[in-house]
């Protein structure tokens, strides 16, 4: 998506904010964040990360997962406390021992839960928390007339305020998060990945609410995203963080989109030395079996009311990837094929014996999640501590727990054999434990996900469909779990795989599939395949290829 | 309208106050006492601590996380031990003092589960099943064996003023002061809380003190409740509490409120656990035996409270899908 200067002309012509001067000059910063740094054990999430964010200014966090964006985020909200550094406000040091504090002293945060009382009113979802224990913050009339305003600013104007907020959608629950936060006096609003529930009209609303707070010149809105497009469209500037430092602040408009993902990744080098090795050690791509049987048929299918329809195709031994933004429905993909959750309409169809099966042919969701499973489809999640490891039992236990009924006999487990398998999987995966025997959480995350994957490897699936896999994964270990990747589809099992992390796409997937706006737009491979090309479609750019329809 | 909106909404409770009236129906039919107005006194004195052990269950299990109060019966037998062994056996009678020392040792003994619970970090089973032991120690210590005669005020309020039973007062003032409270913020603060605490606490609510406050205003009911029990059994007894703490929660869950926290409210609780009362009063009415009565009123429950989360589960997810 182009950038168009016209959208900040009125902020331009504002005051101080995107024509002030850039960090370090004293004077019109609103907030000031010097040297902090917060760990949580091992891991050092911030290490003396330095934020500047001007009076007037809407100012975008950005970086990688891990870069402790939304450590900062839960510092200067009073979520957690600082080990070290200083932040000030107005020219005050200011240090929050709670969310109420971090209120008190006029800072607002929202989150890309959506944190709200389900039971209780959305009026009173709007005014959580602005009460003492048990003095009101203000009269029901005034609550009534404040949050109409606010409300229908967000385009919830037609929503009775008295509806259970159980009875909203997500985007709308969403929505009251951030009215939450509005309809508060306040002088900065941190927004940590809050539009991710909205699509784009509410997205554009929201901007425009927020471009008209900021226009008073007096306060500021500092947001985390991981929508570039979003950050190239509506920020002044742009902090860069990687591996908890500050690693660059940038005035939107004087740098390319690709120079600040550069940034973000911390490589200058182009997507060709990225494919040819670099960082990764060399590519590991498999031939493209266009003559292999599909495994996996995906017809006709429709992720969203209105998004327009699509077809994908995994032969056996195939591996596809899945490269999106976030938000832009590849979860949705991914569930869908897993079973998980069903799409509007098109069929999926897993190919097993010679007869296609439709994986969605229950209304009840429970059912084909199960119908998935049992004719080979696998989904490994992205959330590895709540939905991957068992904490608490140990590496052995972790991975033989969805292949027990091939393990045991009449119900008896037949040790000799599960030690075997046990000690064979952890050698070829090279997880590095003590023993089997020991606790998952005492391996690095790395292992962990080792330990994942090896336990979904053990039930020999015939697609493995994997959601962000490398998320929180040391560089090492990476390359190792993209070899385990590579030998299991040489093996003929089908892969899926979706990545936040495009080299790692680029070095083992023959076909990139680009999921934008809850429709595969275009299935990248061969020449296209480079970097330039995947962020190109990522955007929405489409010039060289040919859309799939 | 008002309460509409602060207390979400009371309709949560209708299921219970239809039962209610179900209930005192086929209890009138069985029991002659039901339709005597002179003898409404004395089967109100034996519903009340029923009602109130369930409202006293109602601010705990409001404020989530888990959130139950195992003590409330050994607190209101505490209650009933130190007003018939330290007052009065010790010539203490009069009103004032009985109400006062009462409520006083009512909040405390909450206060202390609250703090438990909240600073402590101790889960709210088990922070509430200790105070149970203790609770129920210190009621034989105070009281070593039953007996005594309750001052001729307090029984008094086991007759009927006319019609009106004058137990109710008891339950009436438990409402008043929550009606007065749902008046200020605080409810609205313990249902965001109990629905969902991080939610409550990223918007500025100071949810522990949210909760230790719970957990007083439990206590304060569970000591109303031991007025009650004293009222009801005429004499002390350091045995007659603790079996409320069960009528307490089956009560709380039969009037509709969630388990989980953050919906419910003190009038379904009550009327859960009159719900109870009525339930053992018509199998007792028709001469069921005293073994199959537990088996029956076990049945009730289950299935009260099965039907009641199948029903909102039903009725959410028809609603969420026109949304």
């Amino acid at each position: 998506m182009p950038v168009s200067r016209e959208t900040f002309v009125s902020a331009d012509a504002g005051p101080a904010a995107v024509g002030g001067p850039p960090a370090g000059a004293a004077g019109d910063a609103l907030l000031r964040v010097e040297s902090l740094s917060k760990s949580y054990g091992e891991t050092q999430a911030l290490d003396a990360a330095r934020l500047e964010v001007a009076r007037g200014e809407i100012h975008a966090l950005v970086g990688e997962n891990g870069s402790g964006k939304s450590s900062l985020v839960k510092v200067l909200s009073g979520v957690t406390g600082q080990d070290e550094g200083i932040a000030t406000l107005d020219g005050t040091a200011v240090r929050f021992r709670s969310p109420a504090d971090a209120q008190r002293a006029g800072i607002m945060a929202v989150f890309q839960e959506t944190l709200v009382a389900s039971e209780l009113s959305v009026l009173d979802n709007v005014f959580m928390g602005q009460d003492r224990l048990f003095r009101r913050g203000r009269s029901r009339a005034a609550e009534a007339e404040a949050s109409s305003d606010v409300l229908s600013q967000l385009g919830l104007g037609d929503v009775d305020v008295r509806r259970p907020m159980w009875s909203l959608t997500l985007a709308q629950q969403q929505l009251v998060t951030i009215a939450r936060a509005l309809v508060q006096s306040w002088k900065l609003l941190l927004l940590d990945e809050a539009t991710s529930a909205l699509d784009v009209d509410g997205r554009d609303r929201l901007l425009e609410v927020l471009r008209e707070a900021v226009g008073d010149g007096q306060r500021s809105v500092l947001f985390v995203t991981h929508r570039m497009d979003e950050v190239m469209q509506s920020s002044h500037r742009i902090t860069v963080l990687r591996g908890g430092r500050t690693v660059g602040v940038v005035r939107r408009g004087e740098v390319a989109l690709d120079q600040v993902l550069s940034m973000m990744a911390g490589e200058s080098g182009t997507a060709a030395a990225v494919v040819a090795g670099g960082a990764s050690g060399g590519p590991l791509r498999v031939a493209r079996r266009s003559d292999a049987a599909a495994v996996l048929r995906l017809s006709d299918v429709v992720l969203q009311p209105g998004r327009v329809p699509f077809d994908l195709l995994l032969p056996e031994g195939g591996v596809l990837g899945v490269a999106a933004l976030e938000g832009h429905g590849q979860v949705d993909l991914l569930r869908c094929v897993a079973g998980i959750s069903s799409p509007q309409s098109g069929a999926v169809t897993v190919v097993r014996d010679g007869r296609e099966v439709d994986i969605h042919h229950s209304r009840v969701s429970r059912h084909n999640a199960k119908q998935a499973f049992r004719n080979g489809i696998v989904y490994v999640p992205s959330d590895r501590k709540s939905e991957g490891i068992f904490p608490g039992l140990s590496v052995l236990d972790n991975l033989i727990v969805p292949s027990l009924p091939r393990l045991s006999r009449a119900g008896v487990l037949r040790r000799r054999k599960i030690a075997d398998e046990v000690g064979d999987a952890v050698r070829d995966l090279g997880v590095k434990t003590a023993s089997t025997r020991s606790k998952i959480e005492t391996l690095s995350g790395g292992n962990q996900q080792k330990v994942v994957m090896g336990r979904w490897l053990l039930t020999t699936p015939r697609v493995l469909v994997l959601n962000d896999p490398m998320r929180g994964v040391d560089p090492g270990a990476r390359r190792d779990l993209l070899e385990l990747l590579h030998e299991a589809s040489s093996r003929g099992m089908a892969i899926l795989l979706f990545s936040t992390e495009l080299e790692e796409l680029l070095t083992l997937c023959p076909e990139i599939a680009i999921v934008r706006d809850h429709s595969v737009t275009q299935v990248l491979s061969g020449e296209e395949l480079t970097l330039d090309g995947l962020i190109a479609g990522m955007f929405g750019q489409t010039t060289k290829t040919e859309a799939v329809r | 309208m008002s309460s509409w909106r602060s207390l979400g909404s009371s309709k949560y409770a209708l299921p219970a106050l239809i039962g209610v009236v179900v209930l005192w129906i086929l209890n009138a039919a069985f029991d002659s006492a039901f339709l005597s107005v002179a003898q409404w006194g004395a089967l109100a004195a034996s519903a009340a601590p029923f009602v109130l052990a369930a409202m006293a269950q109602a601010p705990a299990m409001l404020s989530g996380r888990g959130g139950i109060d195992l003590s409330v019966g050994p607190l209101m037998g505490l209650v009933n031990a130190i007003i018939m062994g330290a007052l009065v056996g010790h010539g203490t009678t009069s009103p004032v003092a009985i109400i006062v020392i009462s409520i006083a040792v009512g909040v405390t003994a909450g206060l202390l589960n609250g703090v438990l619970v909240t600073i402590v970090r101790v889960p709210p089973i088990i922070a509430t099943l200790g105070t149970y032991f203790v609770f129920s120690s210190l009621s034989y210590i105070v009281l070593p064996l039953s007996g005594g005669r309750a001052p001729a005020w307090l029984a008094n309020l086991g007759t009927s003023w006319g019609p009106f039973p004058a137990v109710l007062l008891l339950v009436l003032a438990v409402m008043a002061i929550w009606l007065a409270v749902s008046r200020t913020s605080y409810v609205r603060n313990l249902l965001a809380t109990g629905s969902d605490d991080r939610a409550a606490y990223t918007a500025g609510v100071d949810v522990t003190r949210v909760r230790i406050v719970a957990y007083g205003l439990g206590g304060l009911i569970a000591a109303v409740g031991g007025l009650a029990l004293t009222v009801g059994l005429g004499s002390g007894d350091p045995g007659a509490g603790p079996p409320y703490t069960l009528y307490a929660i089956a009560g709380a869950a039969l009037g509709g409120l969630s388990l989980a926290g953050g919906r419910g409210g003190l009038l379904g609780a009550a009327a859960g656990g009159f719900i109870f009362f009525l339930t053992q009063n018509l199998l007792t009415a028709i001469h069921l035996s005293v073994f199959a009565l537990q088996i029956a009123s076990g049945v009730v429950v289950l299935v009260a409270v099965g039907l009641n989360s199948a029903g909102s589960y039903i009725g959410r997810s028809r609603v969420g899908k026109m949304a």
